[in-house]
């Protein structure tokens, strides 16, 4: 399986992610609410859970339902809870929209079951994104971003400067909740497929750095979108040549690539080019020195415990050890049975021939092995059912088997009692070894087979 | 127990790691999990070798519980090529499983039932 075949979908996907979530992203920025991408998610996933109470499976269109109107009140309360002279700040009142949904959520799952889905609004994965799931994100991502090219003027002032808008007539509460309204739906959408932690990454990443750049919309709007789509398929192909979870993967390469663009900006910017450039080693320095530090602390700490770790390593591997203490368990017991087996019938079997039995795993095989040995070379069958016959191990349905065999081939039972054990059947034993004894055994070639 | 038999040999591939006892009493061998970290995402290429097993060994049945999202399972078996088998992983899980035994009755039947519909070449002979 080839990268394509695997990462196609996700990385169209990943696309068209980036296209939709980096110009909610630049609103989010300007507006300060930062965290209302999580607030939104849990509040649809909450949605998603109170279904659940009343008997919606989760991803089925009652549950869609659910968590849309959910994400309806949710608009509502943000739209609301945007004061016009801001005493609170907003994000505070988002951060507590997160986790008293977050808390609710808990509380009705209490009351059903369904933990696993809560988690998978977290993590998510990209990997298993389908061709008709980025169908549908694109249409609802069109439909969006159709409403927000309409309503652009509105929404563009609103979030610049509310207080702006309001005074040249703009109903902002109303726009609010349309905005929220538009905004929730595609954050719940995402979130179902991507995860809490990366739908948050395409929304604020691109935008940061289109945010430290310039302040014109329609540049930000670009350089967003370049990044974005880059470091998407950079990180993506880093997760397939690594080996990494790909979620993750995306999410800290858009770190690193977010720090080294700041570093660039700072040194590109800077009036003085030369105390930039020596700020810049500084702290190249500096997070050198810190890595070093933490690193000798580390190992300094790793070899001064070298008995939890082994104590560690030890739990580590009990399954293994455990494994292989049964296999020398076994080896022990397979032996004192060798040494059993060999002191009854020794005398009248080929060496080899016992331990060839007890190479088989269990009863059915031996049946099996000695009925086709009686069918190729009587004498070696014969060997085989004299152990088989005096092998204690073997239960009595099939030591009753082993006597019919017996009887089919000599015509004779020798008074072998598959009831009773070794010590009841010992002279039928030391008759049957003194008739085996009595038959010549077949040349090397044939025995061989 | 007789139509446990009929799954001796069975090749499946699994979410998470959650039936060893069960799949090595009727020796049906699980040839690797979905998702081998439970709760970590797994890796593309872990994945595609999942997916290049199941394609080169004729494995079509995907085994998960129901605790998971069914959607998010379909997905899972869409993408690997798979038929899903959606189980309780304990009695009480489902409607009609009660008891441990019907527990046992239910997989035995659904696997059955998977294993018929895509068709298995035969138990893997040793």
């Amino acid at each position: 399986m080839n990268i394509l075949e695997l990462m196609a979908a996700p990385f169209v996907e990943c696309l068209v992610l980036v296209a939709i979530h980096t110009y909610l992203g630049i609103h989010v920025l300007k507006r300060r609410v930062i965290f209302v991408d999580l607030a939104l998610a849990q509040i649809a996933a909450l949605g998603t859970t109170v279904g659940f109470l009343f008997g919606i499976m989760p991803d089925t269109t009652g549950a869609l339902l659910f968590s849309m109107a959910f994400t309806f009140i949710g608009a509502a309360v943000f739209a609301v809870t945007r004061f016009r002279h801001e005493r609170v700040p907003q994000e505070a009142i988002i951060g507590l929209t997160y986790a008293v949904s977050c808390a609710v959520a808990i509380l009705v799952i209490e009351k059903t079951r369904g933990a696993e889905h809560l988690k998978d609004i977290l993590v998510g994965n990209l990997l298993w994104v389908t061709w008709s799931d980025v169908a549908l994100a694109a249409v609802v991502y069109l439909a969006v971003g159709g409403i927000h090219f309409f309503l652009r003027n509105k929404f563009l002032m609103i979030s610049d400067d509310h207080e702006k808008a309001r005074l040249m007539g703009l109903h902002v509460g109303v726009w609010d909740f349309v905005f929220y309204l538009t905004f929730g739906i595609v954050i719940s959408l995402s979130t179902r497929v991507a995860g809490v932690l990366l739908v948050f990454v395409f929304l604020v990443a691109p935008a940061i750095l289109a945010f430290s750049i310039t302040k014109r919309m329609t540049t930000q709007l670009l350089i967003g979108w370049g990044t974005g789509t880059v470091v998407t398929t950079v990180g993506l192909y880093l997760s397939w040549v690594l080996d990494l979870p790909s979620g993750p993967a995306v999410i800290a390469f858009y770190g690193v690539a977010l720090i080294l663009a700041g570093a660039v900006i700072f040194l590109v910017r800077a009036e003085d080019r030369k105390r930039a450039w020596r700020l810049f080693a500084t702290g190249i320095v500096v997070m050198l020195f810190v890595g070093a530090v933490l690193w000798s602390i580390g190992t300094w700490i790793a070899s001064s415990t070298i008995a939890v770790s082994e104590e560690v390593r030890q739990v580590e591997t009990d399954l293994g050890r455990d494994r292989s203490m049964t296999t020398e368990r076994e080896d022990e017991a397979r032996h004192s049975q060798h040494q059993v087996l060999s002191d009854r019938v020794g005398q009248c079997v080929e060496v080899g021939r016992i331990a060839e039995y007890l190479d088989l795993a269990g009863p059915e095989e031996r049946i099996e092995f000695i009925r086709t040995k009686l069918a190729a070379d009587p004498r070696w069958g014969l060997e085989c059912l004299v152990i088989a016959l005096a092998d204690d191990d073997m239960a009595l349905l099939y030591r009753e088997e082993c006597v019919q065999m017996l009887k089919a081939v000599t015509g004779r039972k020798y008074g072998y009692d598959p009831q009773s054990d070794y010590a009841a059947n010992a002279p039928a034993i030391k008759r049957i070894c003194r008739y085996l004894r009595g038959i010549p055994r077949a040349g090397r070639g044939t025995g061989a087979t | 127990m007789k139509a446990a038999e009929s799954l001796r040999g069975l090749k499946i591939v699994a979410y998470h790691k959650n039936i060893s006892y069960f799949a090595e009493l009727f020796d049906i061998e699980i040839v690797d999990y979905l998702e081998p970290k439970p709760g970590i995402p797994p890796t593309p290429g872990h994945i595609s070798a999942v997916i290049d097993k199941m394609r080169s060994q004729h494995i079509h049945i995907l085994w998960a519980e129901n605790y998971f999202d069914i959607g998010q399972v379909r997905k899972v078996s869409d993408r690997v090529g798979a038929r899903p088998v959606i189980v309780a992983l304990a009695p009480g899980g489902q409607p009609e499983m009660r008891t441990f035994f019907d527990m046992f009755d239910i997989w035995i039947r659904e696997l059955r039932n998977a294993a018929q519909e895509t068709d298995r070449p035969g138990p893997s002979s040793h």
